[in-house]
């Protein structure tokens, strides 16, 4: 993975020196809360329900052992040892104080870590498919150009004040794991006719209480042109995006404003402007990426056959590691390797929280056992993306001794919660307590494998951090004179073919959420043909057997 | 929705240092307990909350002070909205953490830690 | 509001027109942009130099017919998170070459003080409350830069990049 070089390590230092300084200037009283929130946020800090909260970048959901071992150090010491990890594959603290935050940040940079433009209406931590480098249906690893793109954004001196916050996700792979159609900007490694690799551009999709699937702004683009591209969009969203209303800000409303095609135009006439600018090309030098490339070379595997006869013997010994292994790990590009998925969904658990322990723990099986590399994806659960498969059954047993075994990967108690009304001043309405509730009701492993792929989201609010318009099923929390209510959607994906959920009706308390649910998941087994999905089943029937089966009791 | 009868508010803030949610005493101090508030009956004395919270708020003691309804329940002030019920518990999935936690541990009401 | 150039409080030498009034034969004045369109008399040869104010709703590139007689564009921060003048500022530098003053006027933050001068800004208005040193201190804060064409002097660049 990338590491820093004199002149990153330099910068991240000295941003944080410059926030420390910031900080002191707030609690003498230089600087107003007006004036300090922007500045904060723009480090990541928040001020929540019950305290502050810092979000930490882990710049496309890679991390190292060292890093995730800080992150633990960081929890214990500042924190009430634990974190969670988010959607946009941050890591979240609860409960730093304002004092303590620049020592927080100062042990992230001694790891090559930051929080830099982890909020505010800048580009945010750029995210990428979790399984990066080594998901067996890739075209290119994707990572170069996101840390390129981390690089280029940190504290962009032209769009760090924009209409709203920007989000960027790239990945190389033919099936979207990283949710791009649902983002500012979606890159997508692709190949042209002639078989070179370059990225499709989309723009203007995201979640919000306008929900919208991304356009493609350019089908193929040149790699090298990247960064002068993203320049024109950026530009062109900077000066004509608007900011008369911050529900109206985002760079999708400029898009559906405006149109595809011409906004299309504004962005290619730009983009002539900035090739015809002169000075420097506007090509990315291809020293720097080639420097940056090294970093994600792949490692030096092991020749190994492709199935490893001791693995076998031991699936077949215990079910239930056989059953982990066919969830949770997923086809590795290499022979005789495997990627593990670390399922942070216990049932009954808060999805995507670590205790400090987990996180060593994980830090330990990954240096044994996946080259020291993590991943963390954006459904808020872990990655081994180096493990060979005469190593599963040890990774297999360390990690089931920390609680963090759970066979669900992409079913029913996988479920995407944003920290909701327990943590967030923005929230309506609490997430985790209904995702725990949800779990424990489809806990039983044969009904999970029954129901097959399912994939829940639940957000706290409308602005949708747990993505719940793009939830097989979605659960988006509000407030109905000051009691929590819950309103549910059906059939969006976030997947290569995004699609937006379908509001059912009228919404649920919270008590009755689970019960609904399981109606919802027993009318598609019961209607399903042999093989297909949830989503496919749903996509065929549309929503009126579903809506029947929650609503049919209260009609009569 | 119910007629308001009379007003029943306090008012609360996040300590500037640490964030803590606290709550405007009677003495013009902040307490993490709503149990200590400085409960308001009239528009009036609302009023004269919020100035004094906003006084706290230029002196860079609390952020963002501002006003809630509360019913008193066996004599104790308690937040309407489950928001604010929310910031005088904590995360009501990890009863562990937060003033539910230092709660059970003793440590509320009257005689707790004032700033 | 004092001014900030070049690390020192300068005067304003440029006087304020406001709206349709005249602008006299000699001295510094600063016109609303919409005065180059249809005002020829502003264009006038006089002694004093030019300077326009242009509002962030509205194209650099309109002025590109009269840049050559501008020594001064002042673009607005109505406030200090409205960062649409960072994109004018980068046009007039970038794409059109301008040469003269390039100012912040309205609510620039001292904080922003390394956005501003990287995207071409060479003189700040602020407030009692960010005096010089402050300006100073965050123009230091952070020198080294990841995109190449947006240093400002003295930056350190990324390597390559």
């Amino acid at each position: 993975m990338y590491r820093y070089d004199e002149f990153d390590h330099t910068f991240v230092r000295e941003r944080v020196a410059q926030f420390r300084d910031q900080t002191l200037r707030r609690i003498s009283g230089e600087l107003t809360e007006d004036e300090f929130r922007p500045l904060r946020l723009m480090n990541g800090l928040y001020l929540q329900l019950h305290a502050y909260m810092l979000r930490i970048a882990i710049p496309y959901g890679t991390l190292s052992s060292k890093q995730m071992r800080q992150l633990a150090f960081i929890g214990d010491k500042w924190d009430k040892n634990y974190g969670h990890f988010t959607t946009r594959q941050n890591l979240q603290f609860n409960w730093p104080k304002l004092e303590d935050t620049a020592d927080i940040l100062q042990a992230l940079a001694d790891v090559e870590m930051h929080a830099i433009q982890t909020s505010g209406n800048c580009i945010r931590n750029v995210t990428a498919d979790h399984w990066a480098g080594v998901a067996a249906d890739e075209i290119e690893d994707p990572r170069p150009w996101a840390e390129l793109l981390r690089q280029w954004s940190s504290l962009h001196p032209e769009f760090c004040f924009l209409p709203r916050k920007f989000k960027i996700a790239v990945t190389g792979a033919e099936a979207d794991r990283a949710a791009v159609a649902f983002h500012d900007i979606g890159l997508k490694i692709v190949r042209n006719a002639d078989g070179e690799a370059g990225f499709q551009v989309l723009v203007g999709g995201g979640m919000g209480r306008t929900p919208m699937i991304a356009k493609v702004c350019r089908a193929w683009l040149p790699k090298g042109e990247l960064l002068s591209y993203i320049e024109a969009v950026m530009r062109v969203y900077n000066l004509y995006g608007r900011r008369d209303n911050k529900y109206k800000a985002r760079i999708k409303i400029l898009l559906h404003e405006e149109g595809d095609d011409v906004f299309r135009k504004m962005v290619d006439e730009e983009y002539e402007k900035v090739k015809a600018a002169g000075g420097v090309s506007h090509l990315v030098p291809e020293k720097e990426i080639a420097r940056i490339e090294t970093y994600f070379a792949p490692p030096i595997y092991d020749a190994l056959p492709d199935e490893d006869a001791q693995l076998t013997q031991h699936l077949r010994a215990n079910s239930k590691m056989a059953r982990w292994y066919e969830v949770n790990c997923a086809k590795h590009k290499q022979r005789g390797y495997t990627i593990v998925n670390i399922s942070l969904k216990p049932e009954g658990g808060i999805p995507g929280d670590a205790t400090s322990d987990q996180m060593r723990a994980v830090a330990g099986i990954a240096d044994k056992f996946s080259l020291s590399e993590i991943r963390v994806s954006h459904a808020q659960n872990l990655v081994l993306p180096y493990v060979r498969k005469k190593d599963v059954v040890a990774v297999y047993h360390a990690l089931e001794k920390y609680g963090m075994a759970s066979a669900n990967l992409g079913l029913v108690t996988d479920i995407i919660a944003c920290p909701g009304l327990d943590y967030c001043a923005l929230a309506t309405a609490r997430s985790i307590p209904i995702a725990q509730a949800i779990s424990k009701r489809f806990e039983a492993p044969e009904r999970q494998k029954q129901i097959g792929d399912l994939a829940i989201k639940i957000s706290g609010c409308i602005n949708a951090c747990g993505h719940h318009h793009a939830g097989h099923i979605g659960i988006l929390g509000l407030d109905k004179a000051g009691k929590e209510f819950y309103q549910i959607t059906l059939g969006g994906s976030a997947d290569e073919h995004a699609s937006i959920g379908t509001i059912m009706g009228p919404g649920f308390s919270d008590a009755e959420v689970p019960t609904a649910i399981e109606k919802i998941v027993d009318t598609y087994i019961g209607l399903r043909q042999p093989g297909e999905t949830f989503l496919g089943a749903y996509r065929r029937l549309g929503a009126a057997p579903f809506k029947e089966a929650i609503y049919a009791q209260a009609a009569e | 929705m119910a007629v308001k009868k009379d007003v029943r508010q306090v008012l609360t803030a996040n300590l500037l240092k640490d964030g803590l949610v606290v709550f405007m005493t009677d003495g013009a101090a902040w307490s993490p307990w709503i149990e200590d508030a400085a409960i308001a009956t009239s528009k009036e004395s609302a009023l004269e909350l919020e100035g004094r919270g906003n006084i706290a708020a230029k002196a860079n003691v609390v952020v963002g002070p501002y006003l809630i309804d509360v019913i008193e329940e066996n004599g104790r002030p308690r937040a309407n909205l489950i928001r604010e019920h929310l910031r005088t518990l904590g995360p009501t999935v990890r009863t562990d953490l937060g003033k539910q936690a230092e709660r059970a541990a003793g440590g509320s009401g009257q005689g707790g830690a004032f700033i | 509001m004092p001014l900030i150039k070049n690390g020192h409080y300068i005067d304003d030498a440029y006087i304020r027109i406001e709206g349709e009034a005249p602008v006299p034969d000699d001295g510094d004045v600063l016109v609303d942009a919409v005065r180059l369109k249809d005002d020829t008399a502003v264009l006038r040869p006089r002694q004093g130099k030019l300077g326009v104010l242009l509002m962030n709703t509205v194209d650099a590139e309109e002025l590109v017919p009269h840049l050559s007689k501008l020594a001064l564009v002042a673009l607005e921060f109505p406030q200090f998170h409205d960062g649409r003048a960072f994109s004018q500022a980068r046009v007039l530098r970038h794409t059109l070459h301008f040469k003269g003053e390039i100012r912040a006027t309205g609510k620039p933050m001292a904080d922003q003080a390394g956005h501003l001068v990287r995207c071409g800004f060479d003189c700040f208005e602020t407030n009692t409350r960010q005096p010089l040193d402050v300006w100073q201190r965050a123009l230091d804060a952070v020198r080294g830069v990841y995109q190449r064409d947006y240093a400002g002097l003295g930056d350190v660049v990324r390597k390559d990049l």
